[in-house]
């Protein structure tokens, strides 16, 4: 590698130590000797941070994302259904839980719950 | 000018390095770049962002890779760790490929789902967040090619103005970048946020080194363009 092109086209990587031993010397030599690639060299150093803060500028990641996510791995509620009242009572729901719809059913009595059964056997193979 | 004292210092340190019957360098074989040496390692900078592993390449090395092992057993605090920490990275990827805040989220949403269900088959010596970005890709342009058939495409200004910045060159690379031709702005966002070796890019894109170098020696002309 020793054409201006070449080192020139690499420089970006060569700043960061992205570069392989060998091809690192080889544009080191080309450098000490070619003015114009120096030249070349303190531009990338300039667009170097300029191109990182335009790329941090960029939206992050939409608050909302997460919640579909979450639903479509690790599952999420999508009715419930409670009977009696709150000193005693029954409450059947069903969840959404990566492509099945697992049921379970809860006694509650004086506002705890006790699990009656819960359909959501079976490890997470898809 | 420090930057070319470093370089020289580079290459003093090499031939006494040889002289030794040794190549001085990292142990993955990679000399330190001169803006490292110099004290302005932009990976320095983005390590301290959330999700930049600060070392380790390799399977399951980094944080990344021992939340995407928890991830693999279906551990689901893990998951929820790991898309904090990738998040941003790979939506930011998807609206530099579509452009399309709409199109980025599904995307992101994609790509984190298809993490949970492939975790297991992570098998590459890349960095876990390369793996996770290469599966971005894919689903992004997957999208591109449906929207494009739909007729849907709203390309967008996707940099948001920074309040702080306020300077005009800022802005004047902002608009540099979006108007790069799509292999050449996925190459910069590669190159300058990931801080990606053309190697590993021409890996994840599935093309010649030689392209990386050319897309990557394109865009710099465009953009000090816009610098001048």
């Amino acid at each position: 590698m020793t054409s201006c092109e070449e080192v020139q086209s690499v420089l970006s990587w060569y700043l960061r130590g992205a570069l392989e031993s060998a091809e690192s010397r080889a544009v080191i030599e080309h450098l000490l000797t070619c003015a114009a690639c120096r030249e070349e060299l303190a531009q990338a150093v300039r667009l170097e941070s300029e191109c990182a803060k335009a790329f941090q500028a960029m939206p992050p990641a939409p608050a909302t994302a997460w919640a579909t996510v979450a639903a479509r791995t690790g599952g999420v509620r999508l009715a419930r259904l409670d009977l009696g009242s709150f000193l005693a009572g029954l409450s059947i729901g069903m969840s959404f839980q990566r492509g099945r719809l697992p049921v379970f059913g809860q006694l509650r009595l004086l506002g705890r719950s006790l699990p009656l059964f819960e359909t959501r056997k079976g490890s997470r193979n898809d | 000018m420090r930057l070319v004292g470093t370089i020289a210092e580079d290459l003093r340190l090499l031939q006494y390095a040889e002289k030794l019957g040794k190549l001085g360098g990292r142990p993955d074989g990679r000399v330190r770049g001169p803006m490292v040496a110099a004290g302005m390692d932009p990976s320095v900078e983005r390590a301290r962002l959330p999700g930049h592993d600060t070392a380790g390449r390799g399977r399951w090395s980094g944080q990344n890779g021992e939340l995407l092992s928890r991830v693999a057993s279906g551990d689901e605090a893990a998951f929820e760790r790991l898309y904090e920490r990738l998040a941003d990275r790979v939506s930011r990827f998807a609206l530099t490929i579509v452009r399309d805040r709409h199109l980025a989220q599904e995307v992101l949403q994609d790509t984190m789902v298809a993490v949970w269900k492939g975790a297991g088959r992570f098998a590459d010596c890349s960095q876990v967040s390369t793996w996770v970005l290469g599966i971005a890709r894919n689903r992004a342009y997957d999208l591109l090619r449906r929207e494009t058939r739909g007729a849907r495409r709203t390309e967008e200004g996707v940099m948001q103005p920074d309040p702080l910045a306020g300077v005009e060159h800022v802005e004047a690379v902002r608009g540099a970048v979006e108007r790069l031709p799509p292999g050449e702005r996925e190459v910069a966002f590669l190159t300058f946020y990931e801080g990606l070796s053309y190697r590993e890019i021409a890996g994840m894109l599935a093309i010649p080194e030689g392209t990386v170098k050319s897309r990557m020696f394109h865009a710099k002309r465009r953009l000090l363009e816009a610098l001048r």
